[in-house]
């Protein structure tokens, strides 16, 4: 048990003891060797069952939305802080029911890289190699928003330098070029709709993508509404995705979801200054605009160009 | 085979380009005859999913046309459809969507020799691209 786990428990049975919480979200282990799920503890005996290490991979923010009657506290670590701001700005979240127990992270593993070395204890930062893509581009090691913080705040250091360099290397390729990497990844999928499900700033109770009137997503099986789907999501989650890349690793089709989300993500940051998931006081970015806004974006990209802010 | 006739797809806002294809027709100027006018209130009620709709539905180009910003009938809805449509621009860009395939002008009622312009240089355009190959 390491030291995080500890704390984890403690916060865990104060929160519990004085009622500030009812229901605990957190991790706990699953069926098989290093995977973490998600756990619902609102009792004492439970409280064991929680844990933290560098395989608590999914965003637990999204849970909150099922449990919003309740007085709730959470795990979550930098990425997932920053879904639930966005959650908040929605107004999707009343923020005095959520108790928020942040934990710092350094990332965590991709299970299909691992080998024999890692256990239960090993380091994000001794084993880099191992870290999910995401990972290695986050700007948020500590969480931006908690009540309780778990261990030590780290130092915020970014592990790769270009964070955008992964869509950047779609954009320098030719227009055919993208258009067929684009088709071929998304001929694979099956419209199983997990990346919806999981996307924690997907909380429309009535989607888009299952409206029969208008039918945007027809039943057909062809690419056209295959994109459309993809568009639907990459259009409303604009400057709210935070890319914790959940709906990636979720996808049994393996498409690479965040290189359209990141790409989003990218412009809404150079075109307009906007990074979402840092300040709750803001309005959404969609439903803002400024009057400074420039015309000239309306031409579209100009590829090549430096992606610094 | 008879030469490529590409299906364009217009948003006009009703207080502006709308007006201002009007004034194209009463002032007997003549545009090509590929375009599809949709009428809507204010540029700000495209959603940049019709126009995804729009493309992926067999439109081989769309149009989206609104007031100069600052002369929204609603005061503002055109600064939204300027912050939402330049995201897909790119957007659409990036997934490899010819570029030649969307665009935004910013078209008054009193410029039907613009929207004329316009409409001619889009026409041309796409000619010379082809047909949209993304429809299933």
């Amino acid at each position: 048990m390491n030291e995080i786990e500890k704390n984890l428990r403690d916060a865990a049975k104060e929160l519990l003891e004085k009622k500030d919480a009812d229901l605990i979200i957190g991790y706990e282990k699953g069926t098989e060797e290093f995977w973490m799920r998600p756990c619902f503890v609102d009792s004492m005996d439970d409280v064991d069952k929680l844990t933290f290490n560098a395989f608590c991979n999914i965003n637990l923010s999204k849970y909150i939305l099922e449990h919003k009657d309740k007085k709730v506290a959470v795990v979550l670590k930098g990425c997932d802080s920053k879904s639930i701001i966005a959650l908040l700005q929605e107004k999707q979240v009343n923020r005095e029911n959520v108790k928020i127990i942040g934990v710092p992270c350094y990332g965590v593993f991709d299970e299909s890289l691992i080998d024999k070395d890692i256990n239960y204890d090993s380091k994000a930062e001794d084993n880099m190699k191992f870290l999910r893509k995401r990972c290695l581009v986050c700007e948020n090691h500590n969480p931006v928003i908690y009540d309780i913080l778990v261990g030590d705040k780290l130092e915020e250091k970014v592990w790769r330098e270009n964070i955008y360099e992964e869509v950047e290397e779609i954009e320098k390729k030719p227009q055919k070029e993208r258009l067929e990497f684009f088709t071929k990844v998304f001929s694979r999928c099956i419209r199983c709709l997990a990346c919806r499900n999981i996307c924690p700033v997907c909380f429309c109770k009535e989607c888009l993508i299952d409206e029969q009137n208008p039918l945007w997503v027809e039943r057909k099986v062809g690419l056209s509404d295959i994109l459309m789907l993809h568009l639907i999501r990459a259009v409303h989650i604009t400057g709210r995705c935070i890319d914790c890349g959940n709906c990636e690793e979720v996808c049994p089709a393996k498409i690479p979801l965040r290189k359209i989300y990141k790409k989003m993500e990218k412009d809404v940051r150079e075109m307009f200054g906007y990074v979402p998931g840092r300040n709750i006081d803001l309005p959404p970015f969609q439903a803002t605009f400024s009057k400074d806004d420039k015309d000239e974006y309306l031409e579209g990209e100009r590829f090549g160009e430096s992606s610094k802010v | 085979m008879s030469e490529f006739e590409p299906k364009i797809v217009g948003f006009f806002c009703n207080w502006c380009s709308y007006a201002g294809a009007d004034l194209a027709g009463t002032s007997r100027f003549s545009y090509p005859p590929n375009i599809r006018i949709i009428r809507v209130p204010c540029s700000g009620r495209v959603d940049p999913l019709f126009v995804c709709k729009a493309l992926l539905s067999g439109a081989d180009a769309v149009l989206v046309g609104g007031c100069h910003p600052g002369d929204c009938h609603y005061s503002e809805g055109n600064y939204f459809a300027r912050r939402k449509l330049s995201l897909l621009k790119r957007l659409l860009e990036y997934l490899g969507i010819e570029k030649e395939r969307f665009r935004i002008e910013w078209i008054s009622a009193s410029e039907g020799n613009k929207l004329v312009r316009v409409v001619k240089e889009m026409v041309e355009d796409v000619k010379k691209i082809g047909p949209n190959k993304i429809r299933h």
